[in-house]
């Protein structure tokens, strides 16, 4: 069963999201913020973590990056969930290197179809 | 002129005297011998014959006795002497043979006269010499028994000198006659005693008129009668007049200008008899002088006309037609303007003589060249008109300025600038005819006023643009200085006083330091190390007023430079930009709130909207088949409206972004065709919920467009979507094409249209016209308005053609190859 880490920071979405996860058979963590939200990924060794970028303790990019420079966590595939718009911080979240980037409100179809996506990517690696 | 022979005339030594003084002798001896006895007689009569023949022999004098043939019988040696012909070759010729042949008809007839028994006295021939050459001989000879005695004289010298004082004389009479001068003398009355035929033909006398019956005041112009008067007394008593000046009357009136001296001829007792008088025709000395004095009154108008003070070219105008008037002798006249172009009249000036000639004085309206009569002559010739004729005057008379003053004679001329025809001056009624010096005058016055009026006004340009400018420099809001090499104050407005206290006298001659703050000299900018001095400097600086505020200008700064390139100063326009900056400031910030807010907002709405979204959608799939039919419909009511809520939250965030000018535009070739396609088939399935077709009208070879893909995704999808949301039925129509540079789409549909009124609004934001949002048709109301923003920034333009009931037609245009803003 794949493992993918929500780090959100609003529990109502953490929850639906976690639902659908559940729902499809996968199996969710959870972390409230940037920084636990790390040292929960290094720990646990998610197979994808899906990421808000307006977080405390942090930020999502500063989460993004410290995730990219960590061994264990460098290769696992990250979706990006956010309501933000902003167009030079999405720039900058892209460069640092995401595998999908979706905006809410979200489509969970969409979502779903992009997380068996990316997993099915990675499993042959 | 010749003289005739043969004619008689008194002489004091002759034949007369000769015969005076022997023959009464020889008659009272010769009756006194009878007395004595005959032998006594005989004897005496031999001593007187000797005696006789020896005063005979003696005599200078040409003695002969001929008889009535005209053959010699005895003849004196003076004879020989004189002629050089011998005695015997006289005897036995005739008289007549020795004639001069022009003499002989004369001398036949003394014979003839002497033959009748009478005398000739003082007859006077000529008779050959021996040499060929002939003498004068003046005979007496009285005829007596058959024979004639005859005594002749040498008078050849003494008729030399009368031939040479009668010719003399007819060529003194004929110098006298035809002098180039007139001669005459008067008596001590002042009678004509003489006068000589040039005189008599200036005058048109004859010399019988004249003579002996007219005086010579008689025949002088009253103007000069006074001169007669003074100078005629003193004349009679100094004996002599010199360079007199008279003004003469011809016999057809008309004047002879004369200058006449003269001198007196007085008998023995110094008395007067006459004078000896020279007289000179100077009408052309007079009229050279004329010209000159013309000359010198047209210079002295000239001069006074460059030196006249006139306010304006009117003054200007109205002095130089009197100085015209006056200068060619006229009584009134006229100046008027001429527009070539327009080929019209204006009367610009006119003579402000009497009452009656004041009659002229039409307004200023404009009078077409072709109404005009006499005064258009001028323009329609292009050259000088003088009439002096009425009749002819009465011909050309026609409209204009002749109005009821009467026109005797006029004298028209055109003034011309290079080869336009600017004004016509006239004028009329000179005493006298007008001539060409009155029209050279004219002329070149006018010629030279022109360029005066020409130079005034170019002037009063000057001054009213001065003016303006001036007043441009008083009134403008914008500080105007104008800064010396030395960086001193020259010039300073209002509007200097205004933004920075100091008043102009304040300022003036202050070096610019004093507006600017301590340590702030010399300016950072220019050339000169303080002030600006290259072109159109713009810089902003902080500046201190009088009142020791600090305020902060927009300078712009041009150097003054001459002609020659030297500087001689800076001018500067300075206006007090503090309130402006702070205005900007506070609207930046403003705006800048603004946008984080819609941000913010936005984001923390999306948030709980996706909580929403979601948990209705698991509720749904967990319920699905349990719940009514009622509680599923309020399910997608919920669902419906979360979308919309999700919708609108995107458009609000798309637009403040474009509108805060933080999308860059990602440029590219793309296909348009393309992107119409998967537009199309995205909205296909919106489209087939209201039962409508989605159909392509694609131009097949459409050049590639630079442009955003994604944005014009967005305009595509916003068009095709406003389309479906607003039709009922029928369809909705895509086309595409390119015409040279630019890509054009139209997306219509058969919707309800929109009114003319509403056209205009229809790009403002949260917008949505009537009957749409009686649709409840779930916009934002931001399509549009993203879409114009949109396409604007390609560089493109977008319009609606719509009518209502009718359909709606959304075009865009995009440059190919965009040149985006």
């Amino acid at each position: 069963m794949s493992k993918i880490l929500i780090i959100e920071d609003e529990p109502d979405i953490a929850k639906v999201v976690r639902k659908r996860l559940m729902d499809h058979d996968y199996e969710a963590i959870c972390a409230p913020d940037g920084y636990s939200g790390v040292q929960l990924a290094r720990k646990e060794a998610p197979d994808l973590i899906i990421l808000d970028l307006m977080l405390p303790a942090g930020g999502g990019l500063n989460a993004l990056q410290n995730l990219r420079l960590s061994p264990k966590t460098q290769l696992t595939p990250v979706i990006v969930l956010t309501g933000m718009q902003d167009a030079e911080y999405k720039k900058k979240v892209l460069d640092e290197g995401v595998d999908a980037y979706l905006e809410k409100p979200f489509e969970s179809k969409a979502l779903l179809r992009t997380i068996g996506y990316l997993l099915k990517q990675k499993k042959p690696s | 002129m010749t003289r005739k022979t043969g004619r008689s005339r008194t002489s004091p030594i002759g034949i007369a005297g000769l015969l005076a003084a022997f023959l009464p002798a020889v008659s009272v001896r010769l009756r006194r011998a009878a007395r004595n006895g005959l032998r006594e007689k005989a004897r005496a009569l031999r001593l007187r014959t000797e005696e006789l023949d020896r005063f005979f022999d003696l005599s200078s004098d040409l003695l002969c006795i001929a008889d009535e043939s005209g053959r010699f019988r005895r003849l004196n040696p003076a004879w020989e002497k004189t002629l050089g012909t011998s005695r015997e070759e006289l005897l036995a010729g005739r008289l007549l043979d020795f004639i001069h042949p022009d003499d002989v008809d004369n001398t036949a007839w003394a014979i003839g006269q002497l033959t009748a028994q009478k005398e000739v006295v003082n007859f006077v021939n000529r008779c050959r010499c021996q040499d060929g050459t002939y003498r004068w001989l003046e005979w007496r000879a009285v005829p007596s028994g058959g024979f004639f005695y005859a005594a002749a004289r040498d008078v050849t010298d003494r008729e030399q000198i009368e031939t040479a004082l009668w010719e003399s004389a007819a060529e003194i009479m004929d110098l006298y006659n035809n002098a180039p001068c007139g001669y005459h003398s008067l008596d001590a009355d002042g009678v004509f005693l003489r006068i000589n035929d040039t005189e008599l033909s200036w005058l048109g006398y004859s010399r019988d008129e004249v003579v002996g019956k007219k005086r010579f005041p008689d025949l002088l112009a009253p103007g000069s009668l006074q001169v007669f008067e003074e100078s005629f007394p003193r004349f009679k008593q100094s004996g002599w007049a010199q360079n007199l000046e008279f003004e003469m009357v011809r016999k057809d009136g008309s004047a002879l200008p004369v200058l006449m001296s003269a001198t007196a001829v007085s008998d023995a007792e110094g008395r007067y008899v006459m004078s000896r008088s020279t007289v000179f025709d100077v009408t052309d000395r007079k009229r050279a002088e004329e010209q000159i004095r013309l000359n010198e009154l047209r210079l002295e108008s000239m001069v006074r006309i460059a030196q006249y003070r006139a306010h304006d070219v009117q003054a200007l105008l109205d002095y130089a037609l009197d100085e015209a008037i006056t200068l060619t002798g006229s009584t009134i006249g006229y100046i008027y303007d001429y527009d070539q172009d327009l080929s019209e009249f204006r009367l610009s000036s006119w003579s402000k003589g009497g009452a009656r000639d004041s009659a002229v004085t039409a307004p200023r309206t404009a009078h077409p060249l072709e109404t005009t009569g006499l005064w258009g002559e001028a323009v329609r010739q292009r050259r000088p008109i003088v009439v002096n004729d009425d009749r002819a005057l009465h011909a050309l008379k026609r409209g204009g300025p002749d109005g009821q003053v009467q026109i005797r004679r006029l004298m028209t001329v055109p003034v011309l600038d290079g080869d336009r025809i600017v004004a016509v001056i006239g004028v009329a009624n000179k005493d006298s005819d007008y001539d060409p010096s009155d029209v050279r005058q004219l002329v070149l016055l006018m010629d030279s006023v022109w360029r005066v009026v020409e130079r005034k006004n170019a002037d009063e340009v000057l001054r009213q643009s001065e003016q303006r400018l001036n007043l441009l420099i008083q009134q403008t809001p914008l500080a105007v200085i104008e800064w010396d090499n030395d960086s001193r104050v020259a010039r300073w407005n209002p509007a200097a006083e205004r933004v920075f206290g100091y008043t102009a006298d304040e300022a003036v001659g202050r070096h610019g330091s004093f507006i600017v703050p301590d340590g702030g000299w010399p300016l950072p900018e220019g050339d000169r190390g303080d002030l600006p001095t290259s072109g159109g400097a713009r810089s902003i600086l902080e500046n201190v007023t009088k009142d020791g505020r600090t305020i902060l200008c927009e300078w712009h700064s041009t150097p003054l430079t001459t002609e020659d390139g030297d500087l001689i100063g800076v001018a500067a326009l300075a206006s007090d930009i503090t309130e402006l900056r702070k205005a900007e400031r506070e609207m930046k910030e403003t705006l800048e709130i603004k946008s984080q807010f819609i941000s913010t907002v936005s984001h923390e709405l999306r948030t709980p909207l996706t909580a929403i979204k979601e948990s209705i959608e698991i509720v749904r799939e967990e319920t699905a088949g349990t719940l009514t039919a009622e509680a599923e419909d309020f399910l997608d009511v919920a669902r419906r409206n979360i979308d919309r809520l999700a919708r609108l939250i995107h458009n609000v965030l798309t637009f403040q972004r474009l509108e805060a000018g933080n999308v860059r535009l990602d440029l590219g070739p793309q296909d348009l065709n393309e992107i119409v396609r998967e537009v199309a088939a995205a909205m296909n399935p919106l489209a087939a919920q209201k039962e409508l077709e989605v159909s392509l009208a694609l131009e097949e070879t459409l050049p590639r467009v630079e442009c955003d893909r994604d944005q014009i995704t967005q305009v595509l999808t916003n068009l095709i979507g406003n389309a479906i949301k607003f039709s009922d039925r029928g369809r909705v129509l895509v086309a595409t094409g390119a015409s040279d540079d630019r890509f054009m789409a139209t997306v219509t549909d058969t919707g309800c249209g929109i009114s003319q009124e509403d056209l205009p609004r229809l790009f403002q934001k949260f917008r949505q016209l009537g009957p749409w949002d009686a649709r409840a048709a779930g916009g934002s109301g931001l399509g549009l308005a993203i879409s114009k923003e949109i396409v604007e920034r390609h560089g493109g333009s977008i319009w609606v053609e719509s009518a209502l009931g009718e359909g709606t037609a959304v075009r865009f245009v995009l440059p190919i190859g965009v040149d985006a803003g």
